[in-house]
Formats: C-alpha cells, sequence, structure tokens
C-alpha cells in the first residue's frame, strides 16, 4: 500500500488512527498495540499476502535468537556462536531475496556457464526490516535491550510508517516509547503536527518528485535504446533525477514521521538537508541519517574506524561506502556508485589532511568557502547520480560521455520525447535548488512539536535558511490553517497520477 | 496551548472541507468525461474537449445508443461519416493511437452497455500491433482497462486536478467561443486544418512515421499483439455481432515510407497473421484490405495545390483519409462498387495479393523519383515533427 494511494489515505489510514485511539481509551495501551501490529501486518499483506509469512517467521527467529541471547548469560564462546547463527540467517534471507540473481549471474559470465535460477522476488522491505533485526541481534548479544515484550518487538519490526522505506528504526529508541505512560493519551499538538508533516511529505511527492521525474525517465530510457545525449540533456536528466530522489525519499521520511506521530510516536530523524552539506562525510551525516548511524555503529567501528591509523580509516571508509551501495540494489552500478562515494570519502580526507598542513594557502572569505563547499559536494553527489540511476553500466558509460561533453558540447534546446520538454525541467530544477538551498527544512519548519525521537540539542544542528526566510514556520494558528490547507488539497487533487516511492526497490 | 491546536485543526478541516465541496460540486457539475452522465441537452457538450481521451470516449459511449461501432485509430475518428453505414445508428470509437488492447477494451465497453449493438468494423493498423505500445497510461484510467479501480476513478473523476483543470478548460473554451471538433457520437465534425499546406501536414506524418524515432522506425511487431482481435472476434460471435476487419487505405507516400524504413516486409507478415487468425476462428468475419496503389491512396498534386491547404480529395495528410473514400470502401464492403479498390484478403490468395502490392509500390517509386527523393531529404534533416509550416 502507497501512502500516496487513495486506499491508504481514504480508508485504512482514518480506520487505524481512530481504532488506535478508541482501543487506547476504552480498552488499554496494550489492545491497542496489539491493533496497530494488526494493521500493520495487514498493510505489509496488502501487497502480497504471501510474503506476510515470510515477515512473521524473520519476527519470530530474530525474537527467539534475541530472547536467547539475553537469556544465557556468561557463557561467551556459546553466545557469539548463536549471534554468528543469527546474523547468518538474517544475512541469508536478505542474500537469497536480494542477490541470488545477480550472483547466479556474475558467476555465470566468469564461468561461461548458463545456469538458470527462477527470478527472486525481492520482498518489499526486506533490506529494512532484515537490518534493523541483525542491530537489535547484536546489541542483545552486548547486553544493551532491555525490552522482551513480543507485541513491542513486532511492532519495533512492522510499525507500518516505516516498514516499508525506512527510517531504519533502533530498538533503544523505539521500544521504550510503546511501555512509555507519557504517550498513552491522545495529544492535539502530536496529532496536528503530524498531519501537517505527513502533508509536507505528501506534497514533496506528489507535487515536486512525481512533476520532475518524467524527464529523467526519458532521457534514461532513451539512453538504454542507445541513443547519445547532448550535454545538456545528460545535466538536466541527472540534476532532475538528483532532485526527484531527495524529494522522493525525503519526502517519504516525512510523511513516515507524521504518519508516527499521529499515534502519539516519534520516529528518528533521516534527513537534515542533504544538499546544503559541506563536505561528503557532512553529506553522510545528513543523508539517510539511519541506514547512515546503522552502518557507522555495526560495520564501520568494528571494522577500526579512524582509530586504527590512516590506512584502517581509509579501507574502513571504503568498505563501509561499498556495502552501503550493495545494500541499495543488486547490481555493479549499485557497487560502483557505493566505490565512488567511498573515493569521494578519500578525497575530503586527503584535502582535509593538506589544508591542514597548508593552512596559510587556503584564505577564502568563509562564507565563499561555504559556498563552494556545498556546491563541490552536491556537484559529487549529481555526479554519483548516474550510476545510481543508471540499468547498467553501459548506459552510466553512455551518460557520462554526454555528460563530460564527448559527445559534443551543442547545447541547442532539443527534443527528446513528445510531452517531456527540456525547458519545463530546468524551471522546476531551478526551484528545487531554491527550496533546499535557501529554505528551511520540514524539521525546522515543524520545530515547535519536535517531531522526531533524537530532537538534537541546539539548534546548530540544523543549517539555517537564508536570513529572509528564517519566518518559516509552523504555529497552530488560523493563519497557518489557511496557509496549509490549499497545500493539502492541491496535493490531495494531484494524486490521481500515483507513482511508487525510489526507496521501495531497496 | 490545547485550545491553540484544536482551532488549528477547527480551521484546518473547515477550509478543507469547503474546498472538497467546491471541487468536487464544481467538477460533478461541469462533468468534462461524461462519468456522471450524458444529456443531450447539455448546453456545455460542444465545449467538452475531453471527448477525444480514451476516458471521454468510453464514457460517452456507456451513455450513448447505438447499433454500429467504428473501432481503429485516429484514421477511423478521422475518416468516418455518422451515417457512413445506411440505416444504422453509429458510434466512432476511434482514439488516436489506438492499440489492439485498446480496441478490444472498447469493444467490451460496448458490448456491456449496448444490447442493440450489431456490427463492429474494426480498422487494423500496423502500429496498432508494436507489442511496446499495447498499454497506453491514458487507456488505464479509463473504462478500457478492465482492472481499472472503480472507487478510484470516481474519485479521479470528481477531486483530482485533472478533473478541476478541464472543467475550468470547459468554461474557457466557452468564454472563447471554442467548440470541440468532435460531436457527441465520436465522429469528427471538421477534419481538416485550413491553416497549414498539403505538403507541411504529408511531410509531417512522413516524419512522424518514419523519422527518427518514428512510429515506422521503433516498431516492434509481434503476432502476440494480435491476441486481442482474436478475443475481439470471439466477443463478436459470442453476442451474435457482425464484424468487418478492414486494414486502411492509407496514401502510396505513406507506403513508400513504410518501405523504405524497411517495414513492408513486416507489414505483409501482419497481414498473413491476421488473415490467419481470423481464417483459424473460423467465423464469418470479413478481412479487407485498401492498401495499395490505387487512384485513391496514389492521389497526386499539382506543385501548386501541394502548398495550398485542403487540395487533397481523399486526404487529410498522408496517414488519415477523408470520409469521402470511406465511402468508397464500404460501398466495396457492401458489394455496391466493383472499383479496384481494396481486396477481401482469403488464403488462397493471399500471396498473389501481396505480390501485386509489391509490384505496384515499386512502379510507383519508379514514376516517383521526385517523391523518394522528398522522403529520403526529409528523414536526413532536422524535421521537427511539432513545427509544421503554414501555408504560404
Amino acid at each position: 500500500m502507497l501512502f500516496n494511494s487513495y486506499t491508504f489515505l481514504y480508508v485504512f489510514l482514518p480506520i487505524t488512527v481512530l481504532g488506535f485511539w478508541l482501543i487506547q481509551e476504552l480498552v488499554n495501551r496494550h489492545s491497542a498495540l496489539v491493533w496497530l501490529v494488526g494493521c500493520s501486518f495487514f498493510f505489509y499483506a496488502y501487497w502480497n499476502p504471501v510474503y506476510i509469512l515470510l515477515i512473521i517467521a524473520s519476527i519470530g527467529f530474530n525474537y527467539f535468537v534475541g530472547y536467547r541471547l539475553s537469556s544465557v548469560s556468561g557463557e561467551v564462546g556459546f553466545r557469539r556462536k548463536i549471534l554468528f547463527v543469527g546474523i547468518i540467517c538474517n544475512l541469508g534471507l536478505l542474500g537469497y531475496f536480494k542477490y541470488a540473481n545477480f550472483f547466479m549471474d556474475g558467476v555465470n559470465k566468469a564461468l561461461g556457464l548458463s545456469v538458470q535460477i527462477d527470478a527472486v522476488v525481492l520482498p518489499l522491505a526486506i533490506s529494512f526490516f532484515t537490518f534493523q533485526q541483525i542491530a537489535y541481534l547484536v546489541d542483545s548479544y552486548r547486553d544493551v535491550t532491555q525490552e522482551r515484550n513480543f507485541i513491542n518487538y513486532c511492532l519495533f519490526v512492522t510499525f507500518f510508517p516505516q516498514l516499508i522505506a525506512g527510517p531504519i528504526v533502533h530498538h533503544k529508541k523505539m521500544m521504550p516509547q510503546f511501555s512509555d505512560h507519557a504517550h498513552q493519551h491522545f495529544q492535539l499538538s502530536n496529532f496536528s503536527g503530524g498531519l501537517t508533516l505527513f502533508f509536507i511529505g505528501l506534497a514533496k511527492k506528489v507535487i515536486i518528485a512525481d512533476s520532475i521525474s518524467d524527464y529523467p525517465n526519458v532521457v534514461f530510457d532513451n539512453v538504454l535504446r542507445g541513443d547519445s545525449l547532448n550535454i545538456l540533456e545528460a545535466w538536466v536528466g541527472t540534476l532532475a533525477y538528483t532532485f526527484q530522489l531527495y524529494f522522493d525519499f525525503s519526502g517519504y521520511s516525512d510523511m513516515a514521521i507524521g504518519l508516527a506521530l499521529l499515534f502519539g510516536i516519534r520516529l528518528p530523524m533521516n534527513f537534515n538537508s542533504p544538499y546544503k552539506a559541506l563536505n561528503t562525510a557532512d553529506f553522510w551525516r545528513r543523508w539517510h541519517i539511519t541506514l547512515g548511524e546503522f552502518l557507522r555503529d555495526y560495520l564501520y567501528i568494528p571494522l577500526g574506524g579512524n582509530r586504527r591509523g590512516i590506512g584502517r580509516l581509509y579501507f574502513s571508509l571504503m568498505a563501509t561506502m561499498g556495502l552501503s551501495g550493495l545494500w541499495h540494489g543488486a547490481g555493479w552500478t549499485f557497487i560502483l556508485w557505493g566505490i565512488q562515494q567511498g573515493f569521494f570519502h578519500w578525497i575530503f580526507l586527503s584535502w582535509k589532511l593538506f589544508k591542514h598542513k597548508s593552512r596559510r594557502m587556503f584564505q577564502l572569505p568563509a562564507k565563499l568557502q561555504g559556498m563552494l563547499a556545498v556546491f563541490l559536494t552536491f556537484m559529487a553527489w549529481t555526479v554519483g547520480m548516474v550510476l545510481f540511476r543508471a540499468e547498467s553500466l553501459e548506459v552510466a558509460g553512455s551518460f557520462y560521455q554526454s555528460m563530460f561533453g564527448l559527445n559534443g558540447f551543442a547545447v541547442e534546446i532539443p527534443y527528446v520525447h513528445e510531452g517531456y520538454d527540456i525547458e519545463d525541467s530546468i524551471k522546476l530544477i531551478g526551484i528545487c535548488f531554491f527550496i533546499v538551498w535557501c529554505l528551511p527544512n520540514s524539521l525546522q519548519i515543524m520545530k515547535d512539536i519536535e517531531p522526531v525521537v533524537n530532537w538534537p540539542d541546539t539548534s546548530q544542528a540544523f543549517t539555517a535558511p537564508l536570513r529572509f526566510f528564517r519566518w518559516v514556520k509552523w504555529r497552530p494558528s488560523r493563519l497557518v490553517a489557511c496557509i496549509v490547507s490549499p497545500i493539502v488539497i492541491y496535493t490531495l487533487i494531484s494524486m490521481n497520477k500515483v507513482k511508487e516511492f525510489l526507496y521501495f526497490q531497496f | 496551548m490545547n485550545t491553540l491546536y484544536a482551532q488549528y485543526i477547527k480551521w484546518f478541516t473547515l477550509i478543507c472541507f469547503f474546498m472538497i465541496a467546491f471541487i468536487t460540486g464544481f467538477s460533478y457539475y461541469l462533468n468534462p468525461y461524461f462519468v456522471f452522465g450524458f444529456n443531450s441537452d447539455d448546453s456545455l457538450i460542444a465545449y467538452k474537449s475531453r471527448i477525444s481521451t480514451r476516458k471521454g470516449k468510453s464514457e460517452l459511449m456507456r451513455h450513448q445508443s447505438f447499433d454500429t461501432l467504428f473501432l481503429g485509430t485516429s484514421r477511423t475518428e478521422f475518416g468516418m461519416y455518422p451515417d457512413a453505414v445506411a440505416g444504422s445508428v453509429s458510434f466512432n470509437g476511434g482514439l488516436s493511437g489506438c492499440s489492439m488492447t485498446e480496441a478490444e477494451g472498447m469493444l467490451r465497453v460496448a458490448i456491456d452497455s449496448q444490447s442493440e449493438l450489431k456490427r463492429v468494423y474494426l480498422f487494423c493498423d500496423l502500429f496498432s500491433a508494436d507489442i511496446k505500445k499495447q498499454v497506453n497510461p491514458e487507456m488505464l484510467v479509463s473504462r478500457i482497462n478492465p482492472a481499472l479501480s472503480i472507487p478510484q476513478y470516481y474519485i479521479d473523476s470528481i477531486f483530482s486536478s485533472d478533473s478541476l483543470k478541464y472543467s475550468i478548460r470547459i468554461l474557457e473554451d466557452l468564454f472563447k467561443q471554442e467548440k470541440t471538433s468532435r460531436n457527441s457520437a465520436g465522429f469528427l465534425i471538421k477534419s481538416h486544418n485550413v491553416r497549414y499546406s498539403v505538403r507541411s501536414v504529408f511531410d509531417h506524418e512522413l516524419y512522424v512515421h518514419s523519422g527518427p524515432g518514428g512510429r515506422y522506425t521503433t516498431l516492434e511487431y509481434g503476432k502476440e499483439a494480435l491476441g486481442p482481435i482474436r478475443r475481439i472476434i470471439q466477443l463478436c460471435m459470442e453476442h451474435d455481432i457482425e464484424l468487418t476487419l478492414s486494414i486502411p487505405p492509407i496514401h502510396a507516400t505513406l507506403q513508400n515510407a513504410m518501405f523504405t524504413s524497411g517495414r513492408w516486409g513486416t507489414y505483409e507478415q501482419f497481414k498473413l497473421d491476421l488473415l490467419e487468425i481470423v481464417e483459424a476462428e473460423n467465423s464469418d468475419v470479413s478481412l479487407w484490405d485498401f492498401s495499395g496503389i490505387s487512384p485513391y491512396t496514389a492521389e497526386s498534386l499539382s506543385p501548386k495545390d501541394w502548398l495550398r491547404a485542403d487540395k487533397s480529395k481523399w486526404y487529410v495528410d498522408c496517414s488519415h483519409f477523408k470520409p469521402l473514400l470511406s465511402e468508397e470502401m464500404f460501398a466495396r464492403i457492401h458489394g455496391v462498387s466493383n472499383e479496384p479498390f481494396g481486396a477481401r484478403l482469403q488464403s488462397d490468395s493471399i500471396d498473389e495479393h501481396l505480390k501485386l502490392l509489391r509490384q505496384e509500390l515499386e512502379q510507383w517509386r519508379l514514376e516517383h523519383r521526385d517523391e523518394v527523393e522528398h522522403l529520403e531529404a526529409l528523414i536526413q534533416s532536422d524535421f521537427f515533427p511539432k513545427k509544421i509550416k503554414p501555408k504560404p
């Protein structure tokens, strides 16, 4: 079920929210949570009922393993074996569904074989719920899990606002909220703020991401068919995709956070104006924050992080980013994209070291330095988007050729496909630049209600928007209601061309 | 503080409610796609241009009564008279770029809504059998789509940017007095744009078909795309409907474009496959081929007339024939005329027929070197499909 579908918006959501609060008020919190788990399972099964068994089995298995890890104290070797089995089973499941076809293709090509396996359908959200549960197992092994309630565990994995495309939630942040008495009463602030944030996310998806998505689809399809693009088409196509991905995914995250608030639950922050980042490391602290945190805590640091010398630091970074690429998709384009991100990290680290040693050489004014840094970081990400979006390495190669002028520098306004004018895309890209670089982000707009669980202590955690737009802030007032309502209605009437979220495929 | 939030929710709800009420009422009243019924006394019908869409046409078809249905692409839509079949009440279900799947969908809608349906004329074009283009995004949101979600369909029709935009468009057109060119039975009232010269509109269609990215250039023909034809035949047999299949007459210049694009062999295979399906179903369905070189399709103009508008007697452009030519076709189909125009395809004569057409085209190409060279130059040029040069 898509958040931007009529079924979800007009049927599922009202019934689920109403049912939850009625049960909570009339019966008790536990029953309300059971209702929410049931609704979440229904939400998942709506896509393909068969895979409900998979998620149930995964939950049952991981809960049992986590329970065993916590209950067997002292026997380090035995506990390590249990953890090992748990992680292997999770990765095996993910590997089978996500990577089996890719692996067999690779084996066939390498060994000249033609072994065929049936195409495996990737179950929705498997990458997300597998990572969440691996984190739970590791923390059970480390004895840092306290919550044992099975319903709470089920809800931690299946809570429908974050089930399909994140944020990747951590049990430490989520499970205490389910039992916490402070969350047991309906609060108008949460409800009105959650509703507004949900519609901000929906507007990002429906009005911006879906509008800008046509052009990249056309140009990438053209390259796939063997056409070559001119330099303008290639850059416009890539920039359009860069913004489509941002508004699509951050829109989804806003919707997820807003939906969770309707139930009085706060999800973690997943986006913090990544296109305002000053460098690649900063970027990854702002883009898909929960995935970055997972990879940092469960991969980068165990690999040595930055505490074992410069060589190990470079290795840990490359391995983490390479695996991040593989997590996003089973294909060489994703692996190369991850390596490319690791390479950008290397460049940034090397630059930082170089700059540190030759301090006096670089004395640009701070503002100019900041703008240059934001621009370069954004461009590096944009270049990477070609690998992220391309169907194959050949398509990516052809795209890069066009982007870097190997197909010529002609910039006449080209005709790409009937109905998709490049001029419209350029205008939309201009609007997107304005939104991401000048305006406050949605969490800054909603800061009065502190919509996320890991709300930063200081305002410095957010990059300040342009001085002129600092007044853009949500408040519970008539005036704001008069501004928000037309946006909501415009979003709702624009929902007739439903498009899937890009991160559903991961 | 709670009061402030309550007030916010109250105002938010109120404004949303009034806006929803306004938009739904507006879309329901103006009803751009005829989803909420059709009233022949409606003075706004002439301004409802969405009749030309899959959604509009399939809805309109449901609300009309007729016994004869024309199905096919824009050639059908442009080329039929409402009284093309004497003594019948007809509906023109032709859709621009209609695929075989869509034609089947239109027939299903017609069968579901018309108890008196007796005759169906289906005009089969080669590009309708492009396997890549069987499903049109516009089809998915119309009654033609058998998997259409009806609740979603009604919400889209009453509360969407699309319905609002086209409701407003009706008022704009009313204000500007710009009437739609289609009547309430789906027929085109005027079928020629007098702003452009004959040469311009011919060149436009030639480029659209055989230029880079053109219909013939990118065509992926597959026999599986003719599956809907088999089902159309079966549906007509089940419901006792007389079905006639025809391959429409395209102008010789476009046949030459097909040849130049290397699609002549595909065109012949298409005809063979159609005949095989018709004969395999063992039905009374007749299959007519009006393509080929005939006095109509080889209509030639003087250099001066090429540059003037509406000087072609039989053609709107090289792809679309005028209703006058459909009269000749129906005269042949119904046995009224014995003109050497079109032939009923049968398995014992098809090879001879295809050979004859090939020879005729070769002969035409020899006699019209200027047209052959003109086409080659046009394909090589950077002729922009949207740029139709106005008549001098």
